[in-house]
């Protein structure tokens, strides 16, 4: 879902770095020590999720995992995506420096959403209702992250409703795998490690 | 655990698909060739291709075929630039001069074509024209040259395609830096917690 270098107009770009600013502030603040070693270690698989590949038509869909990353991490998701990406960025070309803030709200924004809406449905009390809705969060997060990685692209002259179809239709499969595994990492995590989700 | 196995799905694949466009084109003296992939070598198949000649004029549009390539007879003011778009938001630029690729000499001998000779056909640009025009010069061992830098620019393609590949060492030092800098964040803010 990277958008790349040269595609969006320079307003877009500096949008999309200001309405990012807010959430890495918020991500960064409430990144304390104790907090380091999860958010380092959903980091690298975020950076390594990315790099796993499905062709579909004429271009690639990746793995996103934003939604899992933002229901474990809830705010700290933004600084580990924003990192993240700057590597991906940085060492395979990935998406663009320029691009960075758009591209840490089409994935941020949507791994947060996932946090506020599903962090009050997880409970180690009701693994299965957990591992459910935890489901459903990050497959919603992949669907979302398509749908403003539209709207971005439709600043440029793409249309959204197009761009919208094609990004949805690639990403459906994701969304679905994701969701999947989601579940039952979350209802895992309740059995062996229940104090990284409920906090 | 959910690291390890991601890293193991990823090492086992044979190239790590990227999420990169890459576009490399090459003038054999008549067409231009254009092959889109994603870094590992895989083929952009159905890419849409539009190249735009110095006077930013559209000369050329199309789609890459299944081994993601796209041929054209090229005209226009060079140098040219052509987009290779892999599905929204993927995006890749290359530009092409014929003067550089061909050195912009008149070869020696050269005649210009005739029906009477079409053989070994070079398109130059003719500065002289003014507009553009690809005008066309035979030579006789022109086809022995442009075969043998045929086969070079192959070899640099696959040469690029293998250096585009996404490594293990660099999904390895990536995981290395996000560990670092959070190592380093973290040292920071104790001791500016301890300071306080």
């Amino acid at each position: 879902m990277h958008i790349s270098e040269g595609i969006l107009p320079a307003w877009t770009l500096g949008s999309g770095a200001l309405l990012a600013l807010p959430g890495l502030y918020i991500g960064f603040k409430r990144l304390t020590p104790p907090k380091m070693p999860e958010t380092a270690l959903l980091t690298a698989g975020f950076f390594v999720a990315s790099l796993i590949h499905v062709p579909i038509g004429p271009s690639n869909a990746h793995l996103l995992l934003n939604g899992l990353v933002g229901i474990i991490l809830g705010w700290r998701a933004m600084p580990a995506i924003f990192i993240a990406l700057s590597l991906q960025t940085i060492l395979f070309q990935f998406g663009g420096l320029t691009t960075l803030g758009v591209n840490c709200v089409t994935m941020g924004f949507p791994a947060i959403a996932a946090f506020l809406a599903c962090s009050r449905f997880i409970s180690v009390d009701h693994p299965t209702r957990s591992a459910i809705s935890g489901g459903i969060g990050a497959g919603l997060a992949v669907l979302a992250s398509g749908i403003l990685t539209a709207l971005f692209l439709s600043t440029a002259g793409e249309g959204f409703f197009l761009a919208s179809k094609l990004l949805l239709t690639a990403h459906m499969p994701i969304a679905a795998i994701e969701g999947i595994v989601t579940g039952f990492i979350i209802k895992g995590l309740l059995k062996i490690k229940p104090e990284v989700l409920t906090r | 655990m959910i690291l390890f196995a991601l890293m193991a799905t990823t090492f086992t694949m044979d190239t790590a698909m990227a999420h990169r466009v890459i576009a490399f084109a090459s003038y054999d003296g008549e067409n231009v060739t254009v092959e889109g992939y994603f870094p590992g070598g895989a083929p952009i198949k159905q890419g849409e291709i539009k190249v735009e000649d110095s006077t930013g004029k559209i000369v050329a549009t199309g789609k890459t075929d299944q081994k993601g390539i796209f041929s054209f007879r090229p005209h226009g003011i060079p140098p040219l630039t052509i987009y290779v778009e892999a599905g929204p938001g993927h995006l890749a630029k290359t530009v092409i001069d014929p003067d550089l690729s061909l050195k912009g000499e008149t070869m020696p001998g050269a005649v210009p074509a005739t029906e009477e000779n079409p053989a070994n056909m070079v398109s130059q640009h003719h500065e002289k024209a003014g507009c553009g025009e690809w005008t066309g010069y035979h030579h006789p061992q022109l086809s022995q040259i442009l075969g043998a830098i045929r086969g070079i620019r192959e070899d640099v393609r696959e040469l690029k395609k293998e250096q585009e590949k996404v490594h293990t060492r660099d999904i390895l030092g990536g995981i290395g830096y996000i560990l670092g800098i959070m190592g380093i964040w973290a040292f920071m803010k104790v001791r500016r917690d301890h300071g306080s």
